[in-house]
């Protein structure tokens, strides 16, 4: 009955390791049947040891880690995103054909001037493959395919490198358009 | 005069490289729908487990596919490191019997895709912009890594075992 129970053990574990010490044990019976099985159950020190690399080690490491890195960055932008956005008081200075200036102190909650102005009424324009294309200012028209004349859009008295609706809207700017007639 | 160091090949070798090197680009375009899923990094751990360097030659020919296809411009500079790098990872990794590992390295190299290509957007126009332009990408980047991750942990043995008959056939 002992060895039945020892044998279908030892098939269950099929180890060579596990074998020996089992052999011993059936030579020396210090315990009762019952008792070895538990022991052999519980004997961690029969599994084999797992070489720990180091250079694999850091490389799961590294791989949480920047999951975890870019996860957080992922989550702030979009809860950021998802904040409704803070109104922004920036001011408008319009220079008209006839040299005349108009300055408009405005404040919006949108993120960039060109859909704040839309907005308010203030500007017009195409909406074409570069961005929003402005055609109307202040109700003042430049038509470039007529006399090659254009509104220009300065940010804080810089010419503005994005167009009006890639431009981000930001506390205190000075936004200007200038009609600009054609350069001969 | 032909050097004892340098590789020789024999016509089954050079098929199965374009081959494997078009197989790569073809699946790449099938996947292109999803954002940022791509069976590269997965294709080249398994060309470089059982290609060994030899199998850098398809991964030039993806990369000159790609060119062919959308022309040059600022991402073809990195094209010309980033893959080549993989293949360099894979090749220390070849042999790495645990799943985790591998799938970890992929998924890493899918994080670390866009830092990687900013590189040239360092050089040109400062380091400002590399890194707005990294930063407007970490969500596809994460997304890249999660993917490589998945792919790479379910499909490299199966891949492996697939092709390599073919492999030893090609006298690999």
């Amino acid at each position: 009955m002992e060895n039945v129970s020892i044998l279908g053990f030892r098939e269950e574990l099929a180890d060579g390791c596990v074998l020996m010490k089992e052999e011993q044990a059936v030579r020396t019976p210090v315990c009762t049947p019952a008792e070895k099985e538990w022991k052999n159950y519980s004997g961690m020190q029969y599994r084999r040891k797992r070489k720990i690399n180091v250079k694999n080690l850091l490389l799961v490491t590294g791989f949480l880690f920047c999951t975890c890195i870019t996860l957080t960055i992922t989550l702030r932008t979009v809860y950021r995103a998802g904040l409704p956005q803070k109104a922004v008081s920036f001011e408008v200075k319009v220079i008209h054909q006839d040299k005349s200036e108009k300055d408009f102190q405005l404040s919006s909650r949108e993120a960039f001037l060109g859909a704040a102005l839309e907005e308010k009424g203030m500007i017009e324009g195409t909406k074409g493959p570069y961005g929003l294309y402005v055609t109307k200012v202040d109700g003042e028209a430049a038509d470039f395919d007529r006399d090659k004349s254009y509104w220009r859009l300065q940010i804080n008295g810089k010419d503005a490198l994005q167009g009006a609706d890639q431009t981000p809207l930001e506390e205190g700017s000075q936004y200007t358009w200038i009609y600009t007639p054609a350069s001969r | 005069m032909k050097s004892d160091r340098s590789p020789s090949f024999d016509v089954k070798q050079i098929c199965l490289l374009a081959l494997l090197g078009s197989t790569m680009y073809v699946l790449k375009m099938v996947l292109a729908f999803l954002p940022n899923i791509e069976p590269i990094s997965l294709l080249i751990l398994t060309m470089a487990a059982l290609l060994g360097w030899k199998g850098l030659w398809s991964v030039l020919v993806y990369v000159l596919l790609e060119y062919l296809t959308w022309g040059l411009q600022l991402w073809s500079i990195s094209y010309l490191y980033v893959w080549p790098l993989l293949y360099g990872l894979a090749m220390v990794f070849r042999r790495e019997k645990s799943r985790l590992v591998q799938a970890s390295l992929a998924g890493l190299f899918g994080l670390a895709f866009g830092a990687l290509c900013a590189l040239p957007t360092l050089f040109l126009a400062g380091w400002q912009t590399a890194f707005s332009w990294w930063l407007a990408g970490v969500p596809f980047d994460l997304i890249h890594g999660l993917g490589n991750f998945v792919l790479v942990w379910l499909l490299l043995r199966p891949l492996e075992k697939l092709l390599a008959p073919l492999a030893r056939r090609a006298g690999f």
